[in-house]
């Protein structure tokens, strides 16, 4: 492991990060790596990432899956050089993002997106919202409560009005 | 032995109904039944502004489709659906028009659709969203060919939210003496403009125009000519399609943003892009070539393909055969059935539907149109 960050080092030229789970685990990123969250990237600029980062709301089993996401998608900007090489980065990124939130359900899924959201990365944020976005379509109101873990805060009266003023939208 | 999701906290539920497709307007409905908090999120109009320029382009909710009135009195749907459900129902009834006067679309842009009146004659610009409409006179020097066009009036706007908004309504003609003009209604002063008028011997069909930029293109005579618009200037220009012998082609947004044009070959779709070449003289280039052999169905390899419409901003194109109408997405290449009739013309309506105000007027409006109490909500 201590060689394989002393070579990330030299290679990329930047400083290694230790990220630290709410479960104590830790991860050694390099400073391009971490940077694509706007809150390390911010407390990297104050300094204040020497004695590593403590994310106390992020399980490691997560911060797994945040590591991979940022370790894949740091290479975007070092290819960017070579068309080619780019292009075919480009493809395996799709990939990459396409198989991680297709494989993902309650609650990892909304755990991830908690994550993102606290770490502030943004197409990371965007992905997972639109995987849950795209599983609304087609479900009704109760799927949906059930899906959030959400108590119905209606009276009968008023989910009756609601419905009848947009009945089309439900046509079951 | 599934684990409880965790709480969302607010802003990341923000975040996910602010992704909710906007091609699916019932998700967002539905969604508003799940709680409190989420049905004042969701009709918030802070978030639905949000939501529309989160989204940019109004998503294709249908198309509208013509038939002849005059002659026949059986039930046709004038509305076809892309989403479903939808929120507007199949006979699409514009406010305010009892028979005998009957309808013909003539153009869709900026969520406002342009309709021809008939018996008697007028146009209407009407927000099949909002219900707003206005009927009004057409212009005072009209000819047997003409058509028209409607666009949002505001300079800089990204059609995202401009409903209520000022609007223009271009109408073009043919005159019998080998001259064709283009006049403006402004919403805003209700009264047409003076003419534009350009020596051009072909008629103007009765079809939707194509906004590119600030010029609308009017195809004439089948295709064999275009007529340009030139809104800033107020002026009309002459445009050749592109040399070859096809029979019928559409006008569409090229790839590159300038005026394009599709034609049907042997089977496939070509498309050409207008563009200016090294000695500063416009051209017609083919860009592209999709072949629909895929869409026939075997045992039937010659089934004739038409191009139908254009939707603008989202550059879909619409062919139509005896099978039924189809979608090509040109960015994605993705093909979408949309019904099991043929249609020769279609009107795409793209609108954000994030306006709770349409069934009330749907009530209204059947119940204008057919003279007679109808239950309209199951």
């Amino acid at each position: 492991m201590a060689a394989a960050a002393a070579e990330a080092t030299t290679d990329g030229g930047g400083k290694m990060i230790i990220l630290i789970s709410a479960d104590g685990k830790r991860f050694e990123v390099t400073e391009a790596v971490a940077s694509q969250s706007q809150l390390i990237s911010n407390m990297i600029e104050d300094d204040c990432t020497e004695n590593g980062v403590r994310l106390p709301n992020v399980d490691g089993d997560i911060l797994t899956m945040v590591v991979d996401y940022c370790n894949m998608h740091a290479g975007d900007a070092a290819a960017a050089g070579d068309t080619m090489k780019a292009s075919s980065t480009e493809e395996e990124l799709k990939k990459f993002d396409a198989e991680l939130v297709q494989a993902l359900e309650n609650p990892v899924l909304f755990k991830l997106i908690l994550a993102a959201n606290f770490l502030n990365i943004k197409s990371l944020l965007d992905m997972t919202c639109q995987r849950v976005a795209d599983m609304m379509s087609g479900k009704t109101p109760e799927q949906m409560r059930e899906t959030f873990s959400i108590e119905n805060d209606f009276t009968p009266e008023e989910e009756a009005a609601i419905r009848q003023e947009n009945a089309w939208a439900f046509d079951d | 032995m599934a684990a409880a999701a965790p709480e969302l906290v607010d802003d990341t539920t923000y975040e996910i109904l602010l992704h909710i497709p906007p091609d699916d307007p019932a998700s967002l409905v539905r969604a508003s039944l799940v709680c409190k908090r989420w049905r004042q999120l969701l009709t918030d109009p802070a978030f639905l502004r949000r939501y529309r320029a989160f989204h940019r382009t109004p998503p294709m909710l249908g198309f509208i489709h013509n038939v002849d009135h005059s002659s026949n009195s059986s039930y046709i749907p004038r509305f076809v659906a892309t989403t479903s459900p939808s929120p507007f129902y199949p006979d699409f009834p514009p406010p305010s028009i009892e028979f005998p006067t009957y309808w013909w679309a003539l153009d869709c842009r900026h969520g406002r659709l342009l309709l021809q009146l008939f018996n008697p004659i007028d146009l209407m610009v009407w927000d099949p969203t909002t219900g707003d409409h206005r009927i009004f006179p057409q212009p005072p020097y009209l000819d047997f060919y003409c058509t028209g066009a409607v666009l949002c009036a505001t300079r800089g706007c990204r059609h995202v939210d401009c409903h209520g908004g000022p609007y223009l309504v271009v109408f073009v003609g043919t005159g019998e003496d080998d001259h064709s003009w283009a006049c403006v209604y402004s919403s805003e002063t209700g009264e047409w403009s003076s003419q534009a008028s350009i020596a051009f011997d072909s008629y103007v069909e009765m079809l939707p125009g194509l906004l590119v930029q600030d010029t609308l293109y009017f195809r004439c005579e089948r295709g064999k000519r275009i007529l340009g618009y030139d809104i800033g200037r107020h002026e009309l220009s002459e445009i050749d399609p592109p040399p070859l012998g096809h029979d019928v082609g559409i006008l569409m947004e090229s790839g590159y943003g300038g005026l394009g044009f599709a034609t049907v070959e042997d089977c496939s779709i070509l498309l050409w892009s207008r563009y200016v070449g090294d000695d500063g003289i416009e051209e017609w280039k083919k860009s592209w070539v999709i072949g629909l052999d895929f869409l026939n169905p075997v045992g039937n390899p010659s089934l004739s393909w038409e191009l139908a419409g254009f939707a603008e901003g989202v550059h879909t194109i619409f062919i139509s055969s005896e099978i039924g109408v189809f979608t090509i997405e040109l960015k994605s290449g993705q093909v979408k059935k949309l019904c099991e009739e043929g249609y020769y013309t279609v009107v795409p309506y793209m609108s954000f539907y994030t306006s709770g105000r349409r069934n009330q007027l749907k009530t209204e409006v059947h119940y204008q149109l057919h003279g007679q109490k109808r239950l309209v909500f199951n």
